[in-house]
């Protein structure tokens, strides 16, 4: 009879020691680490769902974040706003990618803790103090990775990409135009190259985007169709034009980065003239074909709108290269997989550990 | 048949016995209650009303029975500690924090010190929300919990005059036309309120006790209560000096004339001849009734909904 008492002492003796280590094992602020936020700072929360909003990184972050999800990352995108509400989040990786503002140049870990990794996405040039902040960054430039290796940071050579079910040969009658021109032009700033060498060379334009009023007036005026195109019938402008004018920023040039419209405009079988960038021409060879100056800018363009086989069989192939080499699965996969070693070599713990 | 009934009815008896301290283990036993106070700002930006308001919510912690544990940026929030803390205290300070992570079956509260540029989207999610400013309990809608936290200090013993200085003049808002005023006294010592708080507390001290008088200057931030009393003021009481500061309502009901009061800055070099004019007994004496005064008063509750 008391033999049975004792264990049942025992039994309740051996339950509370359990309960109370399993609570001393607790970890309720481990974090996850395959939950990310990509955070692009540029806008308030009630701007991101003007489904018009104009700012690259914007479909850049979602394009990224739905692709994450095939690799067991779930992502959200995070604005400026979100930072700071109180939105208890438990995501490993935090991954900024910006337009404007820069990033505080104080170190990151300043105001989250450590084990949150801190990654910067970058896609235009970004002030060294921004990348000296971060645990690791991928950069669209190989220049740049370069030079960020020789400096000791935890650099990776990450070009930006295209989605294809976005982003593929749709034309369409009614979407035609002859010589398409898709930008937004920024208050303050020097007149897009392609604008001035139009005006320069009288070559005429279809004109989309913000910001062009100043620039375009008088009888050309009439070259401004639209302030925005919605981002799902991007690929029926670009597919149906005769010719996608593109051109790039100085300091994206001088810093080696090629812009997501390259990517966008060949996913679509688009024919592209773009100003000179050394590592188009390393990529695309001459499937892009590339101006230096105003006068080569005309001479291409009356060139090639002459030439309508050559700019098909030019867009085939840069169509192909885009396709082997700049698709959002085999980028975004490659982004993660890197995320994950490095999480794993840092031996940071996450929920499931 | 029937021995293996008996068996099995042993054997659920033990199970049942052995869950039932699993959960008293789990829930129930501890220790010692825990409390983790994260403040949203660097150490060397603290100013000494927030550093005075923490020392006092922190000592009404300990007199509650918990552990107390502390950290602010740079970032070691969730610490191995911090993982049992039945409580979580965000102060957020003069910035907003990047990293909240709250903690289910433990109170977290915001404490708002003092009204600053804040975002409403900071205040969701937490279980209550505190402040000692009316301003700010006012200012969220009735859906939060929210708490008034009184003001009081940290019973300190008194300070031993020392005398090196006539005037002692802290201030966590620069205000030329009030320094101009303490500068003509011949033997002044100035801090600016961050400056004062990153002393160690020995300094602190050592700094108060050198004074005939302590002037605190405040100022006033967009939305503070017209009737706040700054934890640092109660904290120059505590320690027994003679506090000269600006005039509120509640300072003349709560001390009368032991605290000595000023409006403009003729108002302060006014009050300070007058001080100073006093014998030296005199004025520590008023010291020592305000003192009193706020020694016998003050809560000794933290928050009342923490058991």
């Amino acid at each position: 009879m008391k033999l049975k008492y004792l264990f049942f002492l025992i039994a309740l003796i051996a339950g509370g020691t359990s309960g109370y280590f399993f609570r001393q094992n607790n970890k309720p602020y481990r974090l996850d680490y395959h939950k990310a936020v990509i955070n692009i700072l540029v806008a308030y929360r009630n701007e991101l769902d003007v489904p018009t909003l104009g700012i690259g990184e914007r479909f850049l972050a979602e394009d990224m974040a739905k692709e994450m999800a095939k690799y067991g990352m779930k992502a959200k995108v995070y604005t400026l706003e979100d930072s700071y509400a109180n939105l208890n989040f438990n995501e490993g990786f935090e991954i900024y990618m910006r337009a404007y503002p820069e990033l505080n140049k104080g170190n990151i870990h300043q105001s989250f803790d450590k084990d949150r990794v801190a990654v910067l996405f970058e896609t235009i040039p970004y002030e060294s103090g921004e990348v000296y902040n971060v645990d690791m960054v991928f950069t669209g430039s190989l220049k740049k990775h370069k030079q960020y290796l020789k400096e000791g940071i935890v650099s990776h050579f990450l070009p930006q990409f295209t989605r294809f079910d976005k982003f593929y040969p749709a034309a369409k009658e009614e979407y035609k135009t002859k010589i398409l021109y898709v930008a937004n032009q920024w208050p303050g700033m020097e007149t897009r190259r392609t604008i001035r060498y139009a005006l320069e060379t009288g070559v005429e334009l279809e004109v989309y985007g913000k910001g062009w009023g100043k620039a375009l007036t008088g009888d050309k005026k009439s070259w401004w169709k639209k302030k925005q195109l919605p981002n799902e019938e991007l690929k029926y402008y670009y597919s149906s034009a005769d010719i996608v004018l593109n051109d790039t920023r100085h300091d994206m040039i001088e810093a080696g980065f090629i812009s997501n419209r390259i990517f966008d405009v060949t996913a679509c079988k688009g024919f592209l003239i773009s100003d000179y960038i050394a590592e188009i021409e390393e990529i695309y060879g001459d499937s892009i074909p590339m101006y230096k100056n105003k006068e080569e800018f005309k001479a291409l363009i009356d060139y090639y709108l002459a030439h309508p086989e050559e700019r098909r069989e030019k867009a085939e192939r840069a169509y192909q290269i885009t396709k082997e080499r700049f698709g959002a699965e085999k980028i975004v996969k490659e982004m993660v997989e890197k995320m994950e070693a490095y999480r794993k070599e840092r031996k940071l713990k996450g929920v499931e550990d | 048949m029937k021995k293996t009934g008996k068996k099995i009815f042993f054997l659920g008896i033990l199970l049942l016995l052995f869950a039932v301290g699993f959960l008293y283990g789990k829930n129930y036993y501890q220790p010692q209650k825990s409390v983790v106070m994260r403040v949203s700002m660097e150490r060397e930006k603290i100013d000494y009303d927030l550093l005075a308001g923490m020392n006092y919510m922190q000592y009404l912690f300990r007199q509650n029975g918990y552990k107390v544990y502390e950290t602010k940026y740079p970032g070691n929030f969730y610490f191995n500690e911090a993982d049992n803390a039945d409580v979580n205290v965000f102060v957020r300070a003069y910035n907003p924090f990047l990293d909240i992570r709250l903690k289910k079956n433990a109170f977290n509260i915001c404490y708002l010190h003092r009204f600053t540029d804040v975002h409403e989207v900071e205040f969701n999610g937490y279980d209550y929300y505190s402040s000692a400013q009316h301003t700010f309990i006012n200012f969220f809608d009735k859906r939060r919990q929210m708490t008034y936290f009184q003001g009081g200090a940290v019973p300190h013993e008194v300070l031993k005059p020392n005398y090196q200085y006539d005037v002692l003049y802290i201030y966590e808002y620069y205000a030329p036309e009030y320094e101009n005023i303490v500068t003509q006294f011949n033997k002044h010592k100035l801090y600016g309120g961050m400056g004062f708080a990153a002393l160690s507390e020995k300094e602190r001290q050592d700094e108060l006790a050198r004074a005939k008088t302590v002037v605190y200057f405040s100022g006033f931030f967009k939305g503070d209560d017209t009737n706040y009393i700054p934890y640092a003021a109660y904290d120059i009481i505590s320690y027994g000096r003679p506090l000269v500061t600006n005039l509120r309502e509640s300072l003349v009901q709560k001390f009368g004339s032991d605290v000595y009061l000023f409006d403009t800055a003729d108002d302060l070099g006014k009050v300070l001849v007058d001080a100073l004019n006093e014998s030296d007994k005199a004025r520590e004496q008023r010291a020592q009734n305000a003192r009193q005064k706020l020694l016998n008063t003050q809560e000794k509750t933290v928050f009342d909904f923490i058991k």
